[in-house]
């Protein structure tokens, strides 16, 4: 009986004891959720002795810190966190306000380690990440904060996405640290860090970070030269407003042939070495923000080394005017334009094989365009072409109509490049005439070791000669290429170049063949 | 005995009413004037006061006065206020000419049973406040007017008429003004055409405020908020994004005090970052109020939002005193008359003080006309925009030693940011479709001339 009034007692007691526990809890509880946290901290401070051993003592220690946190009084909220972790006190978000306020007192490595706990927790994954990403970078440690941040992406939509274009951005940022030690900065900033701006201003182009970052752009632009203005529909206007380009090639031709009619193909069967100058010049003039006039132009001369008749009857000059122009405007809430060109060229050649040059051939070519952003894949633009072609032999004289369609489709490391043509050639002598399908890929691969970029291509043209069947039949030319670029400086650019070409027909004798061409070239850039 | 001593009491307060006296003095410090009549007496404790007398208090001085209704108001520092009306009929009037009164007005005055009916007016030059409920601070420089809610209910709406206006007309203009509840402010600003819409104020200066009643100075700033604080928000997200719910430490407390559900926070929800539409402003909850100038301080970009409160809490903007006053960043100073003053030193080494703009005091875009994201008060007279333009969101200089092998993994040569034109993008030269960089990459794509 005594045993049993005792235990009654005890529980009396215990029920007593937690009831009013309870009710002195319940005053912080009270302060926590009105806001008033000293008020919060003060009464929990009374009841920390007296709790020590008991239950509460962890929550008691994780609810002060939490409070110190929200009075930003870090010192306090870092010794509370770690008291409460030392009593097994750890709720799911302490790591992460625990990390917050190491972060905040500058003690980054620990923060770190914290927020990789909240990860462990699944709690506030993305923001975690971000935490270790920019730590990371604020320790020197880029490449494992470009990891973190990228490690954003891979995590549900609905979680990353309050972080990827502040993670982005500071890619970014990183990128450009990493650019302004290169020699080349010009370059790397415009082919890594404002490509990679751009990609977090298209996270949300809305948000309050995306004027930041266009600001940043705008600055890089300015200070490295890469835009004059931008036009009204955003596209940039370059700067400079010219571009002069001298380039020497020279290079070995396996199989040297003669066409400069484009009806017939002549094979000499015999190789030689050859150099090519050739030299572009451009200016373009804008009319407000809307238009662009840029006169061009264009010379290049072939020279063969091997001097026999069949092959030096190729060597030849060209000069070849033009006038480009484009109205920008907006098409599908994109840039766009409507291009207007025409241009014209005159070849001279050594078509007599008398060691000089003859009139060869000269074209008057009209252009119409239209370029646009309507697949996600990148800009695309479809024109539609005439070409008046004169021959030095009137016969050959020919009208080519061409619809084009070009896509470049740009992925993360490479840059694809498509191009579609269906040509309608109507020659003087109708037994040439011809309608042709030409469809290229190239696609331009990532640098290599930061030294050279190398870049491929394959194009299939399948020609229909409709007059002449019986004796060629469809044609079809096969053209894979290679090359393979480095730039040196801001100038000056080398390349190696690898061509070949297979051309099938009936006509064996006149129209198929088979060549390739190997050769250097050096380019400058003004 | 205590029977007799209320009696007592009770009919004193009946005499003293009827003889035109309508507050005690409870607690005096410095100097404490009353004029009536055009007779100035300086006060002491037991004093009374009488109906159109007014008040004066000198420089760090303060007076606790005792209605007959046994409101109690404490007129602070360097105040002027005078008791225009206070009967036993209708409701009263206190018009404050300057400085600032705490005011803990009984639920039962005049008994009016409408709680939709002001009990009390307290008028400034530029605003007038209906007072409903129990426990709330007004402040004017004669221009701006300032009013903070701590408990009960007041109505507050800005006041363009001067002179003697009815109680029923008073009450017409309160009725159209904003509702402040317990936490929140809201200022009138003689610029502006209406109220600000109440904001929840800072939880520190709150509950500093709060717990000095009797207009304690002491601008030091507090031991658990030190100006130079570290913010909790890494460059490049907001202090939204990165802020704890506060769910899981609501759980726990309500498992431990044993209730059903988290405890929730008394303060309102919405939009804590606040917002500019027309004529309407409603500050940053969470933004400092300089209680001598009216003058709102939004937390700077790098503040927190605290969930449990819905308030914004900032590290860089300033911090408050012990006594509940902002207390600005060490360079910046803010005037009794609302200018705000930035010492810069310039490339010479001379200090000099310039005079900024007022902050907007919103924290990011909500609807319209958001010109700022509320750090101009902050260091060096730095505005947000030229922060903004040295862009990269870094802590602090960087002292990264970059890794010279580390190149954005195989990234390449050709540019994605594709260029125009008659010079750039895709476009054809004779045939040739080219590709153009910056360095002119040129793939001839087509037959070659």
């Amino acid at each position: 009986m005594k045993k049993l009034n005792l235990i009654l007692l005890l529980s009396c007691f215990w029920v007593f004891e937690s009831f009013a526990q309870t009710e002195e809890l319940k005053k912080a509880s009270q302060y926590f959720s009105q806001g008033k946290y000293q008020a919060t901290v003060d009464e929990l401070a009374t009841l920390e002795q007296k709790y020590e051993n008991s239950a509460h003592a962890g929550l008691i220690a994780y609810w002060k810190a939490i409070s110190f946190n929200r009075l930003q009084n870090f010192p306090e909220a870092i010794a509370n966190f770690d008291k409460a972790l030392k009593l097994k006190y750890n709720p799911k978000d302490l790591h992460y306000e625990y990390g917050q306020a190491l972060f905040a007192s500058e003690k980054l490595k620990a923060a770190r380690i914290q927020f990789r706990e909240s990860i462990r927790k699944k709690f506030k994954r993305s923001v975690s990440l971000y935490y270790i990403a920019f730590i990371s970078k604020e320790m020197g440690e880029s490449k494992k904060a470009v990891k973190f941040f990228k490690a954003i992406d891979k995590l549900p939509e609905a979680e990353a996405i309050e972080v990827r274009q502040a993670s982005e951005f500071q890619i970014g940022d990183i990128y450009l640290e990493q650019a302004e030690t290169h020699k080349d900065a010009f370059k790397e900033v415009e082919t890594h860090v404002i490509p990679q701006y751009n990609k977090a201003i298209a996270v949300n182009e809305d948000s309050a970070l995306a004027p930041q970052i266009r600001e940043k752009v705008i600055n890089l632009q300015r200070k490295y030269e890469l835009v004059l203005f931008n036009l009204r529909n955003g596209r940039p206007a370059l700067n400079p407003p010219y571009f002069l380009r001298f380039a020497e090639e020279v290079g070995v031709d396996s199989n040297v042939t003669f066409s400069p009619a484009l009806t017939t193909i002549s094979k000499s069967k015999q190789s030689s070495a050859f150099s090519k100058t050739d030299m572009i010049g451009r200016y373009t003039f804008y009319v407000d923000n809307y238009l662009s006039i840029a006169p061009e132009f264009r010379f290049n001369q072939t020279y063969y080394y091997n001097r026999v008749p069949e092959i030096y009857r190729n060597d030849n000059y060209l000069l070849a005017p033009a006038l480009r122009s484009a109205y920008e405007y907006t098409l599908f809430n994109k840039a766009a334009s409507f291009l207007v060109d025409y241009e014209y060229s005159e070849a001279r050649r050594d078509v007599n094989a008398r060691k000089q040059y003859d009139f060869s051939s000269r074209s008057h070519t009209f252009m119409l365009g239209q370029r646009f952003n309507f697949f996600s894949a990148g800009e695309s633009i479809i024109r539609l072409r005439q070409r008046l072609f004169e021959s030095y032999i009137s016969s050959s004289d020919s009208k080519t109509t061409s619809l084009v369609f070009e896509q470049i489709k740009s992925l993360q490391t490479s840059t694809l490049l498509f191009y579609f043509s269906y040509d309608r050639t109507r020659v003087d002598n109708k037994i040439y005439d011809t309608d042709a399908f030409t469809l290229r890929t190239d696609w331009i691969l990532a640098r290599v070791k930061d030294w050279f970029t190398p870049s491929i291509g394959l194009a299939l043209t399948s020609t229909d000669p409709i007059n002449n069947q019986s004796e060629r039949g469809r044609e079809f030319l096969i053209n894979p290429n290679g090359r393979i670029s480095k730039t040196f400086g801001k100038r000056w650019r080398g390349n190696l170049k690898y061509d070949y070409q297979k051309n099938s027909s009936k006509d064996k004798q006149n129209f198929a063949f088979k060549k390739q061409i190997y050769s250097a070239e050096v380019e400058f850039l003004f | 005995m205590r029977l007799k001593f209320l009696v007592v009491i009770t009919c004193a307060l009946s005499f003293s009413a009827f003889a035109g006296n309508v507050a005690v003095v409870k607690l005096i410090r410095g100097e404490v004037d009353s004029i009536n009549g055009g007779k100035t007496s300086r006060l002491k404790v037991e004093d009374w006061v009488s109906d159109g007398a007014v008040v004066k208090t000198a420089e760090k001085s303060f007076v606790k006065l005792v209605f007959i209704d046994k409101s109690q108001m404490n007129i602070g520092p360097s105040s002027e206020m005078k008791i225009e009306k206070f009967d036993d009929k209708d409701s009263g009037v206190i018009d404050l000419v300057k400085g600032k009164i705490r005011s803990q007005v009984t639920k039962d005055y005049l008994q009016i049973q409408d709680k939709d009916k002001s009990k009390l007016f307290i008028k400034t030059k530029t605003a007038v406040l209906g007072v409903r409920g129990t426990d709330f601070m007004v402040s004017t420089n004669g221009e701006n007017t300032a009013t903070v809610l701590f408990e009960g209910e007041v109505v507050f709406n800005k006041l363009d008429q001067t002179g003697n206006i009815s109680t029923a007309n008073l009450e017409q203009i309160v009725d159209q003004g904003v509702r402040i509840l317990p936490g929140e402010f809201s200022v009138v600003e003689l610029t502006r055409p209406e109220p600000t819409l109440p904001a929840v104020l800072n939880v520190q200066q709150r509950e500093k405020l709060e717990n000095n009643v009797n207009f304690e100075s002491d601008r030091s700033p507090s031991s658990t908020s030190t100006s130079e604080k570290g913010s909790i928000v890494p460059p490049g997200l907001n202090g939204a994004v990165v802020s704890n719910s506060s769910e899981t430490i609501k759980t726990e407390i309500a498992q431990a005090v044993k209730t059903d559900s988290p405890a929730a926070a008394s303060v309102t929800k919405g939009d804590a970052a606040g917002f500019v539409s027309g004529n309407q402003m409603k500050p940053a909850n969470g933004s400092f109020i300089h209680v001598d100038s009216g003058v709102i301080i939004p937390p700077d970009s790098t503040g927190v939002l605290d969930k449990n409160t819905n308030t914004y809490i900032s590290s860089k903007n300033g911090t408050v005193g012990s006594d509940g006053n902002y207390v600005p960043p060490k360079n910046v100073e803010i005037t009794s008359g609302g200018k705000i003053l930035v010492s810069v030193t310039d490339s010479a080494g001379v200090v000099k003080v310039q005079e900024v703009a007022k902050p907007v005091a919103v924290v990011t875009a909500n609807p319209v006309n958001l010109t700022n994201v509320g750090t101009e008060i902050a260091q060096s007279g730095t505005s947000a925009a030229a922060a903004a333009n040295s862009g990269a969101p870094t802590r602090a200089p960087s002292n990264d030693i970059l890794n010279k092998n580390f190149v954005p993994s195989g990234l390449s040569d050709i540019s994605n940011n594709q260029r125009n034109a008659v010079g750039g993008g895709i476009s054809t030269i004779n045939d040739a479709v080219i590709i153009k960089t910056h360095t002119d990459t040129t793939i001839n794509v087509s037959k070659e001339p």
